[in-house]
């Protein structure tokens, strides 16, 4: 079990397989991006890279890959998902850590591993939307928003209803996308966190 | 932009440094290095990149100066103006198109949705258009934006690799920069490959009607076999970079190397956001 | 490249720099030894071809060679490898990767993919070296240039075709200064055009007199400019010596190797009572000129 100890120290977590893994997790975060906002889903599916690293190298490398990914697209796309990296950072860290502990290993852990990443997403975004971004994010959630809004509810109430219709199914599909993903990788190639956390 | 031939010489760069520079990507568009890059030679191109990205904290503080649209529609027009006078029109085009939705949903959710008490500025029909949900929408809009052009027209000028070599000067660990930089390689790479897809299953006229849940399963099984491929590549990659140094102890340099410049400016910058932000509380 | 001196072992001749003793390797993710018992020198300043089946344990020859095994590939071992005097169990970090320079198959997988001209790709370790930037300029331009890219310099590296890309890789070890290359199948997954590219580049820098270890499935292009093959098979050597003398075994016909067509053609017709000389032809030129010779000597003189 010691690459989970070396998973969960920041100090021996970094290494260049880690920092190799950082990029392809970026860029999966990216794909799912591009893809839901091409086809306009109310989803986001931007963590499934941060996700997949979480279970392949432990949570300090997950929330690396978190940070950089908003720190990439803000820098060279778009500036407003700078702040956002926080929530991807975090997601990176919970997902990470439960792997760490075994909740990988039966249907009923995994369900309530999607559970601690919908509340954890939940509490990091809501004060970024409410306080700087006035309840909005740019994309097709704000269709919920403005729904709840309309219905004579105040910004925090509307855009926490917006996040529990959301969020949940976004993380489903965000840890079993990320699963499915490493199932298909030969165990001879996953790092040795990921084996130890994911022994089939 | 893209037309012009392809020219790689060794030159010296703004910073004073001989290396290699690609002057110009015709089949490969700037996009390819990075969306926002615009290559060009002005005043902002050559101010030393940390500067650049130090001047964002204090422009994005002054903006939540006031509770009105008044102190960031200031800042926000004298940095467009200064981008348009600096040639650098584009910069100031593409932050405005970048705020275009979300402006759009500030507008609808608290101008139009949202009900309110007190009259109407204006009642159409159904719809009826509240002056202080609109003007909330504006000041945060307006806010967001001051942040928005001062990032981008801070990365729009500085290519990602001297970026990277700037930070890697100060400090900053080079394998921080080294996954920077790669994952902002990705970026046009991702978007492409998901284009591709996208347009090969249309073409193919594969369950575009059907359910969501239908949908996203097509679309996870023609991207699979790519993400895999890309996992089962990091362990060569590895290799590699151990092969070119990547875990060697010492100091890093750079052929085209920053000239270190403009500390006190930087370290001003930052200070100056001290004072801003406690005049954004109390105003 | 502190430290990589000549071995220092009594049991080494002077221009043998890797030396295998009884050495068996498990991978951490494997239940069987990949390399079982391996005995075995490579001689400097030549050039030797490492074939036999998938799975026999060539790549992984190569990365215990390259550096790379115990570290960072997980695994465990029996007996002794000595590389360039390093045993590679207790070898201070670096030393082995600052000496030996390695190409893979996958011509893009092996790139760095954060940079965005040839010449930073090429540059990039020289930047880790911590060398003034005069001489990254200076060494990342003459390594281009030595494999023939020197139009490419500011291309975008995933733009480059796949030899060369491969040439590209080349040229970092190149930059880098490192006295041997290895090279792991670097040709099997390249177009005939890429292929002739990396060939043709192998046997300059073998002229030049470069120690390469070639690791090939498909022994065709580099059967003669080898000077020694070395036939791996579930993880044992089961031949090695010159290719000429080597390849009029016929054991080796039995689908091990891949035999080049004018060495089973020479095969076939020996068998057949035909004799092309005592050594295999090791390129289609030197068969068709013995058998050129042959119908010479058969020709009744008038």
């Amino acid at each position: 079990m010691s690459a989970i100890k070396d998973g969960l120290r920041f100090k021996t977590a970094f290494t260049t397989t880690a920092w190799v893994l950082i990029p392809v997790a970026i860029g999966i975060n990216l794909i799912g991006r591009f893809f839901t906002q091409t086809l306009n889903l109310p989803l986001f599916l931007d963590t499934i890279g941060t996700t997949m690293a979480a279970f392949l190298a432990g949570p300090w490398v997950a929330a690396v890959a978190g940070v950089l990914t908003n720190l990439v697209i803000g820098l060279t796309l778009e500036a407003t998902s700078i702040p956002f990296g926080i929530v991807n950072a975090a997601i990176g860290i919970v997902a990470g850590v439960m792997a760490a502990y075994g909740f990988l290993r039966s249907t009923g852990k995994i369900i309530v591993m999607m559970l601690c990443l919908t509340a954890i997403t939940i509490i990091t975004a809501m004060p970024l939307v409410v306080l700087v971004f006035e309840g909005v994010s740019g994309s097709g959630v704000d269709a919920v928003t403005g729904f709840f809004a309309a219905s004579g509810r105040n910004m925090v109430e509307s855009v926490l209803g917006q996040q529990l219709l959301t969020t949940p199914g976004d993380k489903v599909l965000t840890v079993l996308l990320a699963f499915a993903l490493i199932k298909g990788v030969p165990q001879r190639y996953r790092p040795p966190f990921g084996r130890e956390v994911i022994p089939f | 932009m893209a037309s012009r031939a392809r020219r790689v010489v060794p030159q010296t760069d703004q910073h004073g440094h001989t290396g290699v520079v690609e002057t110009d990507t015709a089949t490969w568009s700037p996009a390819r290095v990075a969306e926002l890059y615009e290559i060009g030679n002005t005043w902002l191109h050559r101010a030393h990149p940390l500067t650049k990205l130090a001047a964002v904290l204090p422009l994005s503080v002054a903006g939540f100066a006031g509770d009105t649209v008044l102190v960031p529609a200031i800042i926000l027009a004298a940095a467009v103006l200064t981008l348009v006078v600096s040639r650098l029109g584009i910069i100031a085009l593409k932050s405005l198109r970048l705020m275009a939705p979300m402006t759009f949903a500030l507008v609808v959710i608290h101008g139009i949705v949202r009900p309110y008490d007190s009259e109407p500025l204006v009642a159409w029909g159904p719809i009826s258009v509240n002056a202080g949900g609109l003007a909330l929408a504006g000041t945060t809009a307006a806010r967001i934006a001051v942040f928005v052009i001062a990032v981008t027209a801070a990365m729009a000028t500085v290519h990602p690799k001297i970026f990277a070599t700037a930070l890697i000067q100060r400090g900053v660990s080079h394998k921080l920069a080294y996954a920077y930089l790669a994952g902002a390689e990705l970026i046009p790479e991702m978007r492409l490959r998901a284009t591709q897809i996208l347009e090969a299953q249309q073409s193919r006229g594969f369950d575009t009607k059907g359910s969501l849940p239908r949908r996203l399963r097509t679309l996870f099984a023609l991207l699979k076999p790519l993400l895999v491929s890309s996992l089962i590549g990091v362990e060569m990659r590895t290799l590699a970079l151990e092969s070119r140094g990547f875990s060697l102890p010492g100091r890093r340099t750079a052929a085209v190397a920053v000239r270190e410049r403009g500390r006190l400016l930087q370290r001003s910058l930052l200070l100056a956001s001290i004072p801003l932000l406690v005049l954004a509380v109390i105003w | 490249m502190s430290g990589a001196g000549l071995p220092e072992s009594a049991s080494l001749t002077a221009s043998t720099f890797a030396s295998f003793e009884e050495f068996t390797f498990t991978y951490d993710t494997a239940s069987e030894p990949t390399l079982t018992g391996l005995t075995l020198g490579l001689r400097a300043d030549q050039l030797t071809l490492i074939s036999g089946p998938s799975g026999g344990g060539k790549s992984t020859l190569a990365r215990v060679v390259a550096g790379f095994i115990p570290r960072p590939l997980g695994g465990s071992f029996e007996g002794t490898a000595r590389v360039l005097g390093h045993d590679v169990e207790s070898a201070p970090p670096h030393v082995l990767t600052e000496s030996v320079g390695v190409v893979f198959d996958n011509p893009f997988d092996q790139l760095t993919a954060a940079t965005s001209t040839a010449f930073d790709e090429v540059a990039y370790a020289l930047e880790n070296e911590g060398l003034p930037p005069d001489e990254i300029v200076a060494r990342a331009l003459e390594a281009l240039e030595s494999v023939g890219l020197a139009e490419m310099t500011g291309r975008h590296p995933r733009r480059l075709s796949g030899g060369q890309s491969q040439r590209l890789a080349i040229a970092c070890a190149l930059a880098q200064r490192k006295p041997i290359l290895v090279l792991d199948d670097p040709t099997s997954q390249l177009d005939p055009t890429g292929r002739e590219e990396v060939v043709s580049l192998v046997r300059t820098l073998r002229d030049a007199g470069t120690t390469v270890v070639l690791v090939a499935q498909d022994l065709g292009h580099w059967l003669e400019m080898a000077d020694r093959l070395v036939i791996l098979d579930e993880g044992r050597v089961t031949a090695d010596g010159h290719p000429a003398t080597l390849l009029t075994d016929p054991r080796l016909f039995d689908g091990t190797i891949l035999v080049p067509r004018c060495v089973a053609v020479w095969a076939d017709l020996r068998r057949r009572g035909i004799a092309l000389g005592d050594t295999p032809p090791l390129t289609t030129d030197q068969l068709v000129s013995s058998v050129r010779n042959l119908g010479r000597e058969r020709e009744p003189t008038p």
